[in-house]
C-alpha cells in the first residue's frame, strides 16, 4: 500500500513496511542514523535520526521521534530541516563524539566513515567536551580483524549482526553506561565465517580489515571494479580494490537478490593469493627454466599444429577460458574432467535445474521453512547458510547435525536418501505424512536445500515438484562445488578418468587447475601423455609435472563469467592492473591458435565476439552474452575522483605521470573520467553505508534455467562419494589411500 | 487515622509470620474472593478505587490491568511480576513493607494474579535487600504450605505459583522491560514500546508489572470496598500511601498518610521541620528523578493530579530535603554521578551525555567552569528531556537539573564567578 507521506515538503513514496527513516533515505534524503541497518532493522539505540513529525494539516506543532522507530502513516508531513531537532541532531553526534579520538589522519576507515559522513551531515563541527576520554585496551581478534576500541560510539550494530544475524556466540556487549565495551570475554581469534562483516557492519574504524592494513591505501587511492567472488559456487558480488598493480582488499558489492550486504571469511579474506608467494608469474618447462612469454606461446602452438591435443577446463576458470579451450581443441577433445562423483552429480544436477529453476538468495532468505538434505551448506556455500539462517518462521528439518541446528525445529540423523525418498511418498500421499512432510505441505514457500551425491539431489528434486503438485510453491536450491562448476559442466561433464584414456600418447592442455588434487587418479595421465601443458595463475603439483607451464590471467586480472548455483550468469572484470599482467586463457589459446593455423586470424577480437561465438555453439550458455553489458559512450570510471598521488607515487623512477593503463574491452574507464564512478560512492556518502542508496548493478542479472516440463532421473551410475578419502592433498599421498583410489578409478 | 498498609509492622519486631498475619485478618480477603468473585469484577473494582501505580508512574493499576488480553484471546501462560528493585534514591518505602510485612504483599499478589488470571508470578527484589529476599521467601514457604500457592488455592480451580528473583543489581532494572530482559537472562536494557508488557512481556507472554505498594493496597480494597478506600484520602485522592523524608529534618523517616496531604505537613509536622541552625532550600519530592520545590510550593496536596496540575511529579512520594549547609551544585552533581553510573549504554544521549553532564557539574562545584558551560547544561536539559532518549532515565536526571539551575541560579554563577565552592 503506497502512503502519501510529505517529507520536507516532498511528496515520497511510503509504505508500511519500512520505517520512516528508510523511506526517507530512499527518496533520497539526507537523515543521519547509525543503529538502523537495512539488513538488522531499527533499534532506537542511537537517537540519531530524529524527525519532526505531524499528524495532518491540522497539526502546527508536531513532536519529535526518531525516523527509525516510527511507521509512515497515511497524510503524515516530516521536517527534517526543523531548528530544534537540527540542532538535537548535531548534539547527539557531540555526545558520541566526546569518548571518540580524533585520530581520523591515522584511522584506516577515514574517508569512508560513516560516523565522519554524519557529522559532516549534521553540521557538527566544534568540541565543547574537554574532559578525559574513557579508554579501552583491545583485543586481539585474530588473523582478520583489528579491535580498536576506543573509537566505538556504541551502536550495537556488530553485536547484533554478529549474534542475532550469524549466530555467534563469543563475541558480545560487556559493561554498561559509557564503559561498554564490544568484544570477546577474552583475547583470542572470532569464531564465526562471517566475522569480515564486522567491518563494513561498524560505521567508524572499530574493527579494521587487518590484511588491508597491511598493505593499507585511502579509498579514494583505489581503483574499485565490480568483480564475483571466486571462492565458492555461490558467486557473491564483490568489489575488488587495487593500486599500483597490487591488490588491497575485498568488500562486499550489493546485490539485493543474491548477497545483499554480506560476505563470508572465505570470500572476504581468501583472496589474498592475489598477492600470495604461489602465484605462477612466468613460463617454465619441466626443468623448470623460465620461458619469455613469446617462447612459451611459440611452444604451445606448435604442440597445437601435432594433430589432436586433448584439453581438460576448470570449474575455477572462466567460461571464456573452458570455452576458448573446447573450441581450440575440439568438442570431443575437451573433457570437464571433473572427479568421477562430481561428474554424475552435476550432470544429474543440470537435468534437474532444466526442469527445476534453481532458488536465488533472495527467495531461500524469503522461505518460511527449510529442509536441509546432505552437505551442511555453512561448509560448502557459507553466504547461502547465512540466508538460511534468516528464514522467518523456522519449521526446519535437516538430516545431518551442522550449523544450522540452533535455528532448526529438528534434526534427523541418518542417511539423507532414504529420508528424503520417504518424504516423497509422503507427501505423494503414499504414506502417512509426519512432523518434516505436514510443515512442508504447511509452509507457504518452503525452500528444499540439498548437496551430495546424484541419487539424493534427484530425490530432492522430486520432493519439490510433489510439493509443486500439492500446491505448496516449494523452491530448490543445490549445493555444488566450485565458482564455475555450473559453467563448465555446461560445456561437458566427463571425467578426469576419461580424459587420463584418452590423453595417452597425446598432448594435453590443464586449463587453472591442480588435478593431482582430484581424487580420481592422475598419475598415469602425466606418465602416458606425450606432453602436459599446465595454463594456471598459481603454483602446484600440477604446474611443478607439467612440461610446460604458462601463467594466464587470475580472476582480478582479467574479465570473465562464471556461473553460480543459481544458475545465475555474472561478469568480473579486470581489477588489478600490473606491469607485466598475463593474458587471460582464451586469449592466450586464441593467440596460440592462430599461430597454429587452427583459429582464423580475424577470430574473437573482443570479449564479445567471444561470447557471440559461445552462444552460437553452446545454446546452453548463450544467456552469457547477455550478461556482459555494453561499454557506454562515457563509461563509468574505476578510478575515484579523488585519486591522488600518481606522479608522485613512481617520481623516483620517472617525473613523468605514468600512463593510465589501456583496456578498451570492458565496460569502465581506467581513469578518473567518467560521470559515475565504480567505486560506492555518493556525494556526502564516502562510507560502505551507501550501498542500500545505490541504483543499478554493474552489469545486468541473467539467469540460465527456467522452470519446464519434464522427467527427472540420475545421469548416470552414482560413485560412491569418494570427497573424503582423497581430495586433501596430505592424505592422498598414502599408499592405502592411492590403492584405494585406484579401485575407484576402475 | 487508619494506615491499613503499615498496620501490622512494628519497627522494633520481627514481621508477622503467617500465622500471626491471618490471626490479624490476613488472607480472610483471599478466602472471599477466590472462586467467588469475577475476575473482571476484580478489575472493575481496582479501577473504580482510583488505584494508581506507586513505583513512581501514578498510571491507574486498573487500567493496566485492562490492557491485558484475556486468557481466552491469548491463551499460555501469563506472569504477574511484582517490582521490588527499589533502587531510586531516598526511597524506601518498598522495603519496609518487604521487610515488615510479607503476607501483605503475597495476599495482594495472589489476589491481583487472580483478577488477571496469571499462572505465575515473580518478586524483582533488589539484590542489596538481604533481609527482604530472606523474608519474602519465608513467607512464600508458608503460603505454599498452607495452600495459598499452588494448584487449585483454596479449591478455587486457580492455579498459581511464585517465585522470589533476586536482582543482580542495575537501577534500569526498575525500568520494566528491561526487568523483562533481565529476567530473561539477557542485558538489563528496556525495550521499544509498543508493545506494552501485557501483550508481550515475559518470554512475549502477557504480563502485568506492579510496585510493592500498590499490591499491597489490593488486599484492603478488595477485602473493604472502593468507598472505605476512597475515603482514607484527603483533598480528592484516594487511599493511603507511604510517604518519606530524609534529609536534616529533625524524624526522618517513612509515614503512611492520607493521600493528598499537603506536603509542607509531611515535612513539618511529620518529618518535625528542619534540625536546629539548619536552614530549609529545596526538597525533590519523590526520588532523585523530580525536580526540586522550593519553600513557597509546599502547599500542595501529596496526589498525583494535584502535582501534575502545578507542574511537578509526585514520583515515588519520598522527599529528599537539601539544607542551607549542603552546596546544591555538588548535591546535584552528586545526584547526576548516580545516573550516569546506572544508564544502561543503550542509547546514546543518555551514555554519553550524563557523564558530561556529571563532568562539568563536578568541575563548576570545583571553580573550573566557565559560564558557557552553564549554557551547556541547559541545552542538555533538552537534549536529555522526554522523547529524546531511549527510556525514562535520563529524563529523570534531568529533572533535578533543569530546575536546580533555576532554583540555585545565583549559586551556579558564584562558583563560576569565585572561581571556588563557598560551601568548602
Amino acid at each position: 500500500m503506497a502512503l502519501s507521506v510529505v517529507l520536507d515538503g516532498r511528496l515520497i513514496d511510503a509504505t508500511p513496511d519500512h520505517n520512516l527513516l528508510a523511506a526517507g533515505l530512499r527518496a533520497g534524503s539526507r537523515i543521519p542514523y547509525f543503529c538502523w541497518h537495512p539488513a538488522l532493522g531499527a533499534v532506537g539505540a542511537c537517537r540519531q535520526c530524529a524527525v519532526r513529525i505531524f499528524d495532518g494539516p491540522a497539526d502546527t506543532q508536531g513532536k519529535i521521534v526518531m525516523a527509525c522507530m516510527t511507521k509512515p502513516t497515511d497524510g503524515m508531513r516530516v521536517a527534517i530541516d526543523d531548528p530544534e531537532v537540527a540542532k538535537f541532531r548535531e548534539a547527539v553526534i557531540e555526545m558520541v563524539l566526546t569518548n571518540h579520538p580524533h585520530d581520523c589522519p591515522v584511522c584506516e576507515v577515514g574517508g569512508e566513515c560513516h560516523l565522519q559522513d554524519m557529522t559532516a551531515l549534521t553540521g557538527h563541527h566544534e568540541r565543547r567536551y574537554h574532559f578525559p576520554k574513557r579508554t579501552h585496551l583491545n583485543q586481539n581478534l585474530g588473523p582478520f580483524i583489528r579491535h580498536e576500541m576506543n573509537r566505538c560510539i556504541g551502536c550495537y550494530r556488530c553485536v547484533r549482526f554478529y549474534r542475532d544475524y550469524a549466530g555467534g556466540d563469543d563475541f558480545g556487549v560487556f559493561g554498561a553506561h559509557r564503559n561498554i565495551y564490544f568484544g570477546r570475554a577474552e583475547d583470542g581469534t572470532l569464531e564465526s565465517d562471517f566475522a569480515g562483516n564486522l567491518v563494513e557492519i561498524c560505521p567508524t574504524g572499530v574493527f579494521v580489515d587487518k590484511p588491508f592494513s597491511e598493505k593499507f591505501r585511502r579509498k579514494w587511492d583505489m581503483r574499485a571494479t565490480p568483480s564475483i567472488c571466486p571462492h565458492c559456487a555461490v558467486g557473491c558480488n564483490i568489489t575488488v580494490q587495487e593500486r599500483s598493480g597490487i591488490f588491497r582488499r575485498v568488500m562486499n558489492r550489493f546485490n539485493p537478490t543474491l548477497n545483499t550486504y554480506f560476505l563470508c571469511d572465505r570470500g572476504r579474506f581468501g583472496t589474498g593469493f592475489l598477492n600470495g608467494a604461489a602465484r605462477l608469474t612466468q613460463a617454465q618447462d619441466r626443468q623448470g627454466n623460465a620461458l619469455s612469454p613469446a617462447m612459451a606461446r611459440q611452444r604451445l602452438a606448435s604442440l597445437l599444429r601435432e594433430g589432436a591435443v586433448i584439453g581438460i577446463g576448470s570449474p575455477r576458470a572462466s567460461v571464456e577460458a573452458n570455452f576458448a579451450l573446447r573450441a581450440v581443441v575440439g568438442a570431443e577433445n575437451f573433457y570437464a574432467g571433473f572427479c568421477s562423483f562430481d561428474a554424475v552429480m552435476l550432470r544429474t544436477a543440470l537435468n534437474i535445474m532444466r526442469r527445476i529453476r534453481p532458488a536465488t538468495l533472495a527467495q531461500i532468505e524469503g522461505a518460511d521453512a527449510f529442509l536441509l538434505l546432505g552437505d551442511d551448506p555453512a561448509l560448502v556455500a557459507p553466504r547461502l547458510a547465512l540466508a538460511l539462517r534468516q528464514v522467518g518462521q523456522r519449521m526446519t528439518a535437516t538430516t545431518a547435525p551442522g550449523w544450522l541446528d540452533g535455528v532448526s525445529t529438528r534434526v534427523n540423523v541418518g542417511p539423507a536418501l532414504a529420508f528424503t525418498e520417504a518424504l516423497v511418498r509422503e507427501v505423494t500421499g503414499v504414506a502417512e505424512a509426519g512432523y518434516t512432510a505436514k510443515n512442508l505441505m504447511a509452509a507457504a514457500r518452503p525452500v528444499i536445500v540439498a548437496g551430495g551425491d546424484a541419487a539424493l539431489l534427484v530425490a530432492a528434486a522430486r520432493l519439490v515438484l510433489a510439493l509443486r503438485e500439492n500446491g505448496v510453491a516449494a523452491q530448490l536450491s543445490l549445493l555444488l562445488p566450485e565458482a564455475n562448476s555450473v559453467g563448465l559442466a555446461l560445456l561437458d561433464t566427463r571425467t578426469l578418468s576419461d580424459a587420463a584414456s584418452a590423453a595417452s600418447g597425446n598432448h594435453v592442455i590443464i586449463l587453472e587447475r591442480d588435478v593431482l588434487r582430484e581424487p580420481d587418479t592422475v598419475t598415469r595421465l602425466f606418465a602416458t601423455a606425450k606432453s602436459v601443458t599446465v595454463l594456471d595463475h598459481i603454483h602446484t603439483a600440477s604446474v611443478a609435472q607439467a612440461d610446460l607451464a604458462i601463467p594466464v590471467a587470475n580472476f582480478a586480472q582479467s574479465d570473465g563469467i562464471f556461473v553460480n548455483l543459481e544458475g545465475r550468469a555474472q561478469v568480473f572484470f579486470k581489477a588489478v592492473f600490473g606491469a607485466a599482467d598475463p593474458p587471460p586463457g582464451w586469449q592466450l589459446l586464441r593467440d596460440a591458435a592462430i599461430e597454429a593455423g587452427r583459429l582464423e586470424v580475424t577470430q574473437w577480437p573482443a570479449h564479445a565476439a567471444l561470447l557471440a561465438s559461445l552462444a552460437a555453439t553452446v545454446p546452453a550458455l548463450a544467456g552469457c552474452a547477455a550478461a556482459w553489458p555494453d561499454r557506454q559512450e562515457t563509461p563509468p570510471a574505476t578510478l575515484p575522483h579523488r585519486y591522488s598521488g600518481r606522479a608522485a607515487a613512481t617520481a623516483h623512477l620517472d617525473v613523468q605521470e605514468p600512463m593510465p593503463p589501456v583496456h578498451d574491452d570492458y565496460p569502465f574507464g581506467t581513469t578518473m573520467e567518467g560521470d559515475k564512478t565504480a567505486m560506492p560512492w555518493a556525494p556526502g556518502w564516502n562510507s560502505v553505508q551507501i550501498t542500500q542508496l545505490l541504483g543499478a548493478p554493474a552489469a545486468p542479472d541473467v539467469f540460465l534455467f527456467e522452470d519446464r516440463p519434464g522427467s527427472i532421473e540420475v545421469a548416470g551410475e552414482t560413485p560412491p562419494d569418494d570427497r573424503v578419502l582423497g581430495v586433501e592433498e596430505l592424505s592422498s599421498l598414502s599408499p592405502a589411500i592411492m590403492a584405494r583410489q585406484q579401485t575407484v578409478a576402475k | 487515622m487508619e494506615r491499613p498498609l503499615t498496620r501490622n509492622i512494628r519497627p522494633d519486631a520481627p514481621p508477622l509470620d503467617l500465622a500471626s498475619y491471618e490471626a490479624e485478618g490476613g488472607y480472610r480477603t483471599l478466602r472471599a474472593v477466590l472462586g467467588r468473585v469475577a475476575p473482571a469484577d476484580l478489575v472493575a473494582t481496582i479501577t473504580e478505587s482510583g488505584l494508581g501505580g506507586r513505583g513512581g508512574g501514578g498510571f491507574s493499576t486498573g487500567r493496566k490491568w485492562q490492557a491485558m488480553p484475556t486468557p481466552a484471546e491469548r491463551p499460555g501462560p501469563r506472569y504477574f511480576i511484582i517490582n521490588a528493585d527499589e533502587m531510586e534514591p531516598g526511597t524506601f518505602k518498598d522495603r519496609l513493607l518487604l521487610e515488615g510485612d510479607p503476607h501483605q504483599l503475597l495476599e495482594g499478589l495472589i489476589l491481583s494474579a487472580y483478577a488477571v488470571q496469571a499462572t505465575h508470578g515473580i518478586v524483582f527484589v533488589r539484590g542489596e535487600y538481604a533481609r527482604a529476599i530472606q523474608t519474602l521467601q519465608r513467607a512464600v514457604g508458608q503460603a505454599e504450605a498452607r495452600g495459598f500457592l499452588g494448584q487449585n488455592i483454596l479449591g478455587s480451580g486457580f492455579h498459581f505459583t511464585a517465585d522470589i528473583h533476586a536482582s543482580a543489581g542495575r537501577y534500569i532494572c526498575g525500568e520494566e522491560t528491561a526487568m523483562l530482559n533481565a529476567l530473561e537472562g539477557k542485558r538489563a536494557i528496556p525495550r521499544a514500546k509498543p508493545p506494552l508488557p501485557q501483550t508481550s512481556g515475559f518470554f512475549g507472554h502477557p504480563t502485568i508489572i506492579n510496585n510493592v505498594e500498590t499490591i499491597c493496597n489490593v488486599p484492603h480494597i478488595m477485602g473493604r470496598g472502593v468507598d472505605w478506600y476512597r475515603g482514607l484520602g484527603v483533598n480528592g485522592a484516594a487511599g493511603t500511601k507511604i510517604f518519606g523524608v530524609s534529609g536534616r529534618v529533625n524524624r526522618p523517616g517513612a509515614y503512611e498518610l492520607p493521600m493528598g496531604t499537603p506536603l509542607r505537613e509531611l515535612i513539618e509536622e511529620y518529618g518535625g521541620g528542619m534540625q536546629p541552625g539548619v536552614g530549609f532550600r529545596a526538597l525533590l519530592p519523590g526520588g532523585a528523578s523530580t525536580g526540586f520545590m522550593q519553600a513557597q510550593n509546599l502547599d500542595v496536596p501529596m496526589s498525583v493530579e494535584a502535582f501534575a496540575a502545578r507542574g511537578h511529579r509526585l514520583g515515588t512520594g519520598t522527599a529528599i530535603v537539601l539544607d542551607d549547609r549542603t552546596c546544591p551544585v555538588a548535591f546535584i552533581a552528586n545526584l547526576q554521578k548516580f545516573f550516569a553510573q546506572e544508564s544502561c549504554g543503550w542509547c546514546a544521549p543518555c551514555r554519553d551525555g550524563l557523564p558530561w553532564v556529571e563532568q562539568t557539574l563536578n568541575a563548576i562545584e570545583a571553580g573550573e567552569g566557565s559560564r558557557a558551560e552553564l549554557d551547556l547544561l541547559a541545552e542538555m536539559t533538552g537534549h536529555l528531556g522526554p522523547g529524546r532518549t531511549f527510556c525514562a532515565l535520563a529524563p529523570g536526571a534531568m529533572a533535578s537539573l533543569q530546575t536546580g539551575l533555576a532554583c540555585f541560579r545565583e549559586d551556579f554563577e558564584r562558583h563560576i564567578h569565585d572561581r571556588r565552592c563557598a560551601w568548602h
